[in-house]
């Protein structure tokens, strides 16, 4: 994606917005992806907390959308990992019911925001264009 | 006897009248009256020559009056051994030279035992003689007899003094000093004889307690006398010896005198005997056991002589005013009782009773009592006993807690049940509340990506680009379905209804439900049915266990590196009364922490799923009297094994019947040809 301006966007970018979904339901992971690179943003998925990290470890994006339940590392743990790879990553927590706790932990740590599952697309492109540049 | 010596005999103590008188006209009745005496009278001459001799003399010594007239008196004198005669041995020379005016003589006689005599001599003319010697004897023979037994009495008196086994003494009024003693008392004292004792100055009073020897002479001062007066001897070193004096007082002559015994062994006896007694006493007041005592009287009455202080205690009463009454008089209530005659019984022949419960009943006392009676030596008896009311009381509420507790229990029970069923209600209800959160959370993700991707395909179309709606409308319709396996499992695992078990033929059911089995497409399934199998199943019920357990080995399995299909086997055959069927994959099995929960509902590793799909599995096979087995080997893959009866349907008894092996499906003792 190459196009400086997005439509409906407030967005000025000399290169195009990486938005990394980490989610293990495939479907879901791979709808959202569709959704994304339908509007014109990268998009690269992950299906689980370790190989997000892994894949953070080697590359930066500008914004996560990250699933809470997750095997293995849950998502808030992953989210914590990363913060210490990338200390200003921005990652937004979805979650398909509110695990209290966890998602407050996540939140004292900086993470950008919450998504409650099931959202609208909408709502993921409202927080990808509010956000400010790097 | 010659009457002619006789004028010739003077009377003795007569010298001057007398011997005149007897030589003159008045001779003849004084020689008369001298014969008659019955003492020897004779006359000497002072050369010691008898010159006369009465008739008494002749007989005394029973010779011839010729005999003796002008004989020497010394041989007429004997020397006896006897000791009393011995004694009368004077010299008859002291009587002729004047030195003796008496003395005593042995004479010889012809008969028997020589005489003993005393002789008064008086001088004076006798005849021509004017200085005869004028004898007049006195026969001392029952004297010395008298004498002699004394001394045999003496002696006697004197070995049973000294030899007697009781002590005799005399002491000291004063100074208590032992004056006489015989063998025994000085023994009393470790001394062995008397005259060791005598010679000892032993003083009693310094030998026992002065308290003791002021009462004993208090007594003796008041009484004169005292019987076993007991005294504790010490005799140092420790050493004591108890003894008993019966004595006398003779004040005036300054002493006491009397007999004294030992008895030490009676003083411990005793002692023995008072502790004993002391220790029977202290048993029978010290007992929490009531105790009374009877005596039998001449008439056969058993009386009352006595209680412990416990007996008061256990019946709240005075027992002093019973004392001396009979046992029916004492205590009324017990007539009515076998007591009396058992009492009886105990008192005369000594058989012991024993009885638990004795129901008491009188104006003051009421209870129930456990008795023991006993002889306490003949014609006495001694009841034990005690207040069991109590004791009854508590056995009686006892039962009756028994049979309350019994209900208690019960009741307890009942709650108990209840409040069982209650937490099940409350614990269904928690389990529905996980289940609603598993399931709401599972049905949220496709729930998602049904929303995401109708939002793609309006994007696409509102941006003429229609590439990925094809791909959104197939990710939509495959997670409907999704949503829709999710609400089945629930309702399959939350569904209550008994199964509607039918006939089934296994082989051509299962064929045609892994035919319509949606699976992945690189999954390939091989079938291998035995036939003829028949059980009797719900059908639908079945399908979703088989359905389950098929998906989850479709899931395990990977297309393999040669980018061939991945291979689920499912096997159906029977054995053992059983028709089973197997699942099996060549996936990744199962880690063993795993495999031992994965019957645990709500327990899922999958990325999706809810975690009911064994617990619904097995929930099934046993509503089918069967079960499920998993074998997993990590790397290997896993099997998963669906057994239930082999059998036909009983129509009539609407329950399964056995199945035989290789049969045809006619039910086995049914309606069949």
């Amino acid at each position: 994606m190459t196009e400086p301006t997005h439509e409906g966007g407030n967005l000025r970018r000399t290169r195009p917005v990486r938005v990394f979904i980490v989610d293990d339901d495939r479907d879901l992971a791979e709808c959202l992806a569709m959704a994304v690179e339908g509007r014109g943003y990268e998009v690269e998925v992950a299906y689980s907390g370790e190989e997000a990290i892994d894949r953070y470890r080697h590359e930066d994006f500008d914004i996560a959308f990250m699933d809470v339940r997750l095997p293995g590392k849950n998502g808030v743990e992953s989210f914590l990992e990363i913060r210490k790879l990338r200390p200003h990553a921005r990652v937004v927590m979805i979650t398909g019911y509110l695990i209290e706790g966890l998602v407050k932990q996540a939140e004292d740590h900086g993470a950008w925001g919450v998504l409650q599952k099931p959202f609208s697309p909408q709502r993921l492109f409202d927080i990808i264009e509010g956000m400010p540049p790097h | 006897m010659d009457e002619g010596n006789l004028g010739d005999i003077p009377v003795p103590g007569g010298k001057a009248a007398g011997f005149s008188a007897l030589g003159r006209a008045d001779a003849q009745p004084t020689r008369g009256a001298l014969d008659l005496l019955p003492d020897p009278v004779f006359v000497l001459a002072p050369d010691g020559t008898v010159l006369a001799a009465n008739a008494a003399m002749a007989r005394a010594t029973g010779v011839d009056r010729g005999a003796v007239l002008g004989r020497p008196f010394a041989a007429l004198v004997a020397h006896p051994e006897d000791p009393e005669e011995a004694r009368c041995c004077d010299d008859p020379a002291t009587l002729l030279t004047g030195e003796r005016t008496t003395a005593r003589f042995a004479l010889s006689t012809t008969v028997g035992q020589p005489l003993a005599v005393e002789v008064h001599a008086s001088r004076g003319p006798f005849g021509d003689e004017p200085a005869a010697v004028i004898c007049v004897g006195r026969d001392l023979s029952d004297q010395l007899a008298t004498e002699r037994a004394l001394r045999q009495s003496e002696e006697l008196y004197r070995s049973l003094y000294e030899t007697a086994l009781v002590g005799l003494f005399r002491t000291d009024l004063n100074t208590g000093l032992v004056l006489r003693a015989n063998d025994a008392a000085a023994r009393l004292v470790g001394l062995r004889t008397g005259e060791e004792a005598e010679a000892a100055g032993v003083r009693m009073d310094r030998l026992y307690a002065s308290d003791r020897r002021r009462k004993l002479l208090r007594l003796l001062a008041a009484r004169g006398e005292v019987s076993d007066f007991e005294i504790r001897l010490e005799l140092g070193a420790g050493r004591t010896r108890d003894i008993a004096i019966s004595a006398r007082a003779y004040p005036e002559r300054g002493y006491m005198e009397g007999v004294v015994v030992d008895i030490s062994d009676r003083v411990a006896a005793l002692a023995a005997l008072r502790a004993s007694e002391e220790r029977f006493r202290t048993i029978i007041e010290s007992t929490p056991m009531g105790v009374h005592m009877y005596e039998l009287d001449d008439a056969g009455e058993l009386r009352f002589t006595g209680a412990n202080p416990a007996a008061e205690l256990v019946l709240g009463l005075d027992h002093r005013p019973l004392l001396g009454k009979t046992v029916e008089e004492a205590f009324p209530g017990i007539a009515g009782t076998e007591l009396p005659a058992r009492y009886r019984l105990a008192a005369e022949q000594g058989v012991p009773f024993q009885v638990e419960q004795v129901v008491y009943k009188d104006e003051r006392i009421g209870g129930a009592f456990d008795v023991h009676a006993f002889q306490a030596g003949p014609g006495r008896m001694v009841a034990m006993f005690n207040d069991v009311t109590e004791r009854r009381r508590t056995e009686q509420e006892l039962s009756l807690y028994r049979s309350q507790l019994e209900e208690l229990v019960e009741a307890r029970t009942r709650e108990l049940r209840q409040a069982q069923d209650e937490l099940v209600r409350k614990e269904r209800l928690a389990t529905l509340g996980q289940v609603t959160a598993t399931v709401s959370h599972e049905l949220r993700n496709p729930l998602s990506t049904i929303r995401t991707a109708v939002f793609s395909v309006a994007d696409a179309l509102e941006r003429g680009r229609p590439g990925p709606v094809k791909r959104a409308l197939a990710l939509a319709e495959r997670n409907v379905v999704r949503c829709d396996r999710i609400i089945d499992e629930l309702l399959d695992f939350t569904r209550g209804r008994d199964p509607t078990p039918e006939p089934l033929e296994l082989g051509p059911w299962l064929t045609e439900l892994l035919d319509e089995l949606p699976l992945p497409p690189h999954v390939t399934v091989r079938a291998e049915i035995a036939p003829d199998l028949r059980c009797v199943a719900d059908a639908e019920r079945l399908r979703r266990a088989v359905v389950n357990v098929v998906n989850n080995a479709a899931q395990a399995v990977e297309p393999d590196a040669h980018g061939d299909d991945a291979v689920v086997t499912v096997s159906a055959g029977a054995s053992g009364g059983r028709v089973e069927l197997r699942v099996a994959d060549r996936g990744p099995g199962i880690p063993a922490h795993i495999l031992e929960r994965v019957f645990e509902p709500l327990f899922s590793t999958k990325g999706f799923g809810v975690g009911l799909g064994l617990p619904i599995v097995r929930n099934i096979m046993h509503q089918h009297r069967g079960d499920v087995a998993i074998v997993s080997a990590e790397g290997r893959g896993t099997t998963v094994t669906l057994w239930l009866p082999a059998g036909a349907w009983d129509e009539r008894a609407r329950t399964p019947l056995p199945w035989s092996e290789g049969e045809n499906s006619t039910p086995v003792g049914g309606a069949g040809p």
